[in-house]
């Protein structure tokens, strides 16, 4: 798990658009969905989030055996491979912004790169909902 | 229809960024983490991005492009504070500011003055003055962290161990307090808004009574029925010194008498079978629990969050130290309990309840307990908002995964509604139980077996009075027989006995000398901002108090 | 005075009826798929078909029973009698529009089966009787109007996903991906039993039915489908219920008219 926060923010939150989608989303929609944002400018990190699908079965019977799950799989975003581990549910990205034209375009363009890649909806809201002060976890 | 003001309470603001006011309740959910709440944030906004382009993107996948990550869970947002912690920031044994809260409530016990006063004044002659009782103020502030007075060769205790131990004291008597070193005073005064202090000094009268605080090491060492024996002997030996007594005089025992059995313990002492004695979590009544809460002395306009408050600080003590370590052992309840005071849900539906309580009655109290069909109704009405938030917003549903989670906010939502709009807590323990039928009844589906357990039969006892029935809701506590088992509930109950009360604007709840006790600004604990006090503690800001550094080798 | 007829469940719309429906062991609840009892016992993963049931005690008419006015009342389920020991079926139901849900499943098979023990919870449901019992039992389960293949998951460990959102072919989510979608034929199709060891084949539950269909046959209120509110009995009597106890246990004698 992504826990620490990946900058230093001097406790100073930046903004985040959360793409909520309507179902979870398969590997392949994900894939287009990040290679739909990948271009956009300002965007400095996107946490996607969803319901994990983990590699080995952790426990039951059939613990230890492989989960096999069709879901979790290597996918292609801006030609390079990411291991998707989980069915994707959420999007967080945060802008790297500094007035409020600027995170309009931003915005707009991350929505309709979502209209484009997710048709069976999503509800898009622009807050904060990542962690960007260190907590103790990131000192374990 | 109603599903459209709905949708317009809920989500309008998250849509129509920015556009909202902040600090509107009705927009609360999301609007926390929304950014540009005021003009300086903005001014911050770019240094704070000068910053972190300076220093890089450490974690930045430079591979894809754009940082890359993957995570089960979102982090918590502690409830009415920009805090976003881990699950396990919330862990009660990783978080210090949660074991403090325990801490500081555990190492509290009230002793009363006026029994040792009129022993020194009926049975020794002696005088007691101002001056005497700072004199002994004075002495008691030595003793209680471990001091030694009056006898020789006597070990001491490392003052770097236990600087938050105290005495102070407290009385309604105005002329007295203003005669009394400030230093060892909790001014009542100053400390509450006129009216709650006026209420607060009529019900203590001229007593005065002290605010003794053991060490917390001392607590944690023995046990919290440690507490009033601790706070005996060393207040036994400050009079000693302080009225210049013979150490063997059979008055002493009359101090210690006074001090362990006519103080007041923050929790009853448990039946046998629970093996705990006084000042242990399973024994605090819910009427004093709610009045170690300090939101409504601080933020006496906004009751709401005095009651959410309350029910977080509960789910801390009762739901994650008790029931999840005490009680059950083990690694705990974490993830269940703080879904009460994490992510602004339980925030949205007392807010909304308090909306619905104003608009339909004009001002809390103002709905007739003994019309029992109408609170029946308003209590129907508040159930079916929150659990409709749940069926209509899939990001809810998933943030409260849990039955368990789902049945406990929506209960103590309406058992809250039932408190605020009667000032009656009996009201609301009884919406509580009406809650979780209907939940039950309407998704086929509720918590685990606690609730269908205590939940199911819960209407019958919710206000039965008579003994081995019920109680009043005040003086229920985790012990109250059906209520010793079931994690998720005694947070609820807790907010439910202090909105009855702050809703009437009343000073306290149970308790006037306990309501004062934790106004103490000295206690290491702030009990008037639970939230953000446990959310520091996620974010090691919080410094507590016990700890062994100053005698370990480092 | 007329007979007291069981009325099951209060209410008028879909739901309460569906209610009624499961909980009236006289209905015969529709049968939409055949899945073989084979298929249900390699799903359940108790035993092998073929396998002789495992056995806790020798069969009651060989041993001594001592002597029971009670033993003597209630005739023993099968498996009891051969002395099968007990296993079990645990369902998980989406909240979204489920044929049914877990209090439903526990008065359902309480009202319709003997010999059972059932538990409760608010995302999976698992119901424990006499091996060759359940096995009977969890066929007509898997093969009637109760259970949809996309909705419904059998569930013997790592159960959560009746909270979540459903994926984009309208499954439940299964970390352990139990079942599967079969693109070409549209059903969906068991791969693992239900603690997720592989199975030697695949196992076909059959198509999902559509949402339309589901909110006819779901017994659950939602905001989004049938309100509870929108049914005044069901409300009525679920506020009935709530305000007798509370009075029973309060003011006894103001319990009036019944």
């Amino acid at each position: 798990m992504l826990s620490e926060p990946t900058v230093d923010y001097a406790g100073i939150p930046l903004p985040e658009v959360e793409v909520f989608s309507h179902v979870l989303l398969s590997a392949d929609s994900t894939e287009k969905v990040l290679n739909a944002l990948d271009p956009i400018e300002r965007i400095r990190q996107i946490n996607m989030t969803g319901e994990s699908v983990p590699s080995t079965l952790n426990n039951g019977p059939a613990k230890g055996l492989p989960n096999n799950h069709s879901e979790r799989k290597v996918i292609k975003v801006g030609g390079r491979d990411v291991e998707l581990r989980y069915l994707v549910g959420a999007f967080y990205i945060e802008l790297d912004v500094e007035n409020e034209e600027m995170l309009d375009e931003a915005v707009g363009k991350i929505r309709s790169a979502c209209e484009t890649t997710m048709p069976r909806g999503f509800d898009l809201s622009v807050g904060r909902y990542s962690k960007y002060r260190k907590t103790l976890r990131d000192y374990k | 229809m109603a599903g459209k003001q709905k949708e317009k309470l809920f989500m309008d603001a998250v849509k129509k960024k920015f556009k909202e006011d902040p600090t509107d309740m009705e927009t609360k959910y999301y609007c926390y983490g929304g950014w540009k709440q005021s003009k300086s944030k903005v001014e911050f906004q770019k240094s704070a991005q000068a910053i972190a382009k300076k220093r890089g993107f450490p974690m930045m996948n430079e591979d894809i492009g754009v940082p890359l990550g993957q995570r089960a869970w979102m982090p918590y947002q502690l409830s009415h504070t920009d805090i976003y912690v881990e699950a396990d920031d919330l862990h009660c044994v990783n978080n210090a500011a949660i074991q403090q809260a325990w801490d500081d409530i555990r190492r509290t016990v009230l002793v009363g003055l006026d029994s040792p006063h009129s022993t020194i004044e009926k049975r020794l002659g002696k005088e007691v003055t101002p001056e005497t009782i700072n004199s002994y103020l004075e002495a008691v502030n030595h003793t209680m962290p471990g001091g030694a007075i009056v006898q020789e060769h006597m070990a001491e205790v490392n003052p770097a161990l236990v600087w938050d131990s105290y005495v102070k004291v407290f009385s309604g008597d105005d002329e007295l307090i203003d005669e009394i070193d400030k230093r060892f005073i909790i001014d009542i005064n100053k400390l509450f808004p006129k009216a709650q202090a006026e209420q607060l000094k009529k019900a203590i009268g001229k007593t005065v009574m002290q605010a003794v605080r053991v060490p917390t090491i001392v607590g944690r060492l023995m046990d919290g029925a440690t507490v009033s024996r601790h706070a005996a002997m060393q207040i036994s030996m400050a009079f000693i010194s302080s009225y210049k007594l013979a150490a063997g005089e059979a008055a002493i025992a009359d101090f210690a008498y006074s001090a362990k059995h006519q103080s007041i313990n923050m929790g009853s002492m448990m039946p046998a079978r629970r093996a705990r004695g006084p000042n242990e979590p399973g024994g605090i009544p819910f009427g004093f629990f709610a009045d170690m809460l300090q939101s409504d002395r601080v933020y006496p306009d906004d009751p709401a969050r005095a009651v959410l408050e309350t029910v977080g600080l509960g789910a801390a003590i009762f739901d994650q130290v008790y029931l999840g370590g005490y009680m059950s052992g083990g690694v705990g309840f974490t993830q269940y309990a703080s879904a009460t005071y994490t992510d602004n849900i339980l925030e949205d539906y007392v807010y909304h309840s308090v909306d619905v309580i104003k608009d339909k009655y004009g001002g809390f109290c103002k709905l007739d307990a003994s019309k029992y069909d109408e609170l029946i109704k308003l209590g129907d009405d508040i159930n079916a908002y929150a659990l409709e938030m749940y069926e209509r917003y899939p990001a809810i549903m998933e943030t409260h995964f849990g039955g368990s989670q789902r049945a406990t906010v929506a209960a103590a939502t309406t058992g809250i509604a039932g408190s605020m709009a009667t000032g009656v807590a009996d009201c609301g323990l009884n919406m509580w139980y009406l809650s979780m039928l209907q939940h039950k009844e309407r998704t086929g589906r509720l918590g685990f077996y606690g609730y269908d357990l205590q939940d199911q039969c819960g209407s019958a006892n919710s206000f039965s009075y008579r003994s081995d029935e019920g109680l009043p809701a005040e003086l229920r506590g985790p012990n109250y027989p059906n209520y010793a088992m079931n994690v998720g509930h005694l947070s609820g109950y807790s907010g439910i006995a202090k909105a009855a009360h702050v809703a009437r604007g009343d000073a306290f709840t149970a308790n006037p000398y306990i309501r004062v006790a934790f106004a103490d600004p000295s206690l290491v604990f702030d009990f008037a901002n639970i939230t953000k006090e446990i959310g520091r503690g996620g974010l090691r800001e919080f410094v507590p108090a016990g700890e062994r550094t100053a005698v370990i080798k480092g | 005075m007329a007979a007291y007829k069981r009325q099951f469940y209060p209410g008028t719309t879909i739901p309460a009826k569906n209610r009624k429906k499961v909980m009236d062991p006289k209905v015969k609840l529709k049968k939409l798929r055949d899945v073989s009892m084979d298929d249900v016992v390699r799903i359940m993963g108790h035993r092998n078909p073929g396998e002789d049931y495992k056995s806790i005690h020798p069969p009651i008419q060989e041993g001594k029973e001592p002597d029971c006015p009670i033993r003597k009342l209630v005739e023993p389920i099968e498996g009891a009698k051969k002395g099968d020991r007990i296993r079990y079926i645990q369902f998980t139901d989406s909240v979204y529009f489920a044929p049914i849900s877990p209090y439903q499943r526990a008065w359902m098979y309480l009202s319709r089966y003997r010999g059972i023990d059932t538990g409760t919870l608010s995302g999976r449901q698992i119901i424990e009787i006499r091996e060759r019992d359940l096995e009977k039992l969890a066929k007509e389960m898997v093969d009637n109007e109760t259970f949809d293949p996309a909705l419904t998951g059998i569930r013997g460990a790592t159960v959560h996903g009746h909270a979540c959102r459903l994926d984009e072919n309208g499954l439940m989510f299964d970390a352990w991906q139990r079942y599967v979608w079969d693109k070409n034929k549209k059903e969906v199709v068991y791969v693992k039993d239900q603690v997720a060891v592989p199975l030697d084949r695949k196992i076909s539950v059959g198509k999902p039915a559509s949402m339309a269909d589901l909110k006819k046959r779901t017994t659950i209120f939602r905001a989004d489908g049938v309100d509870m509110r929108e049914d005044k009995e069901v409300t009525a009597y679920g506020l009935r219920i709530h305000k007798l106890r509370t009075l029973g246990g309060y003011q006894p004698f103001n319990v009036k008219d019944v």
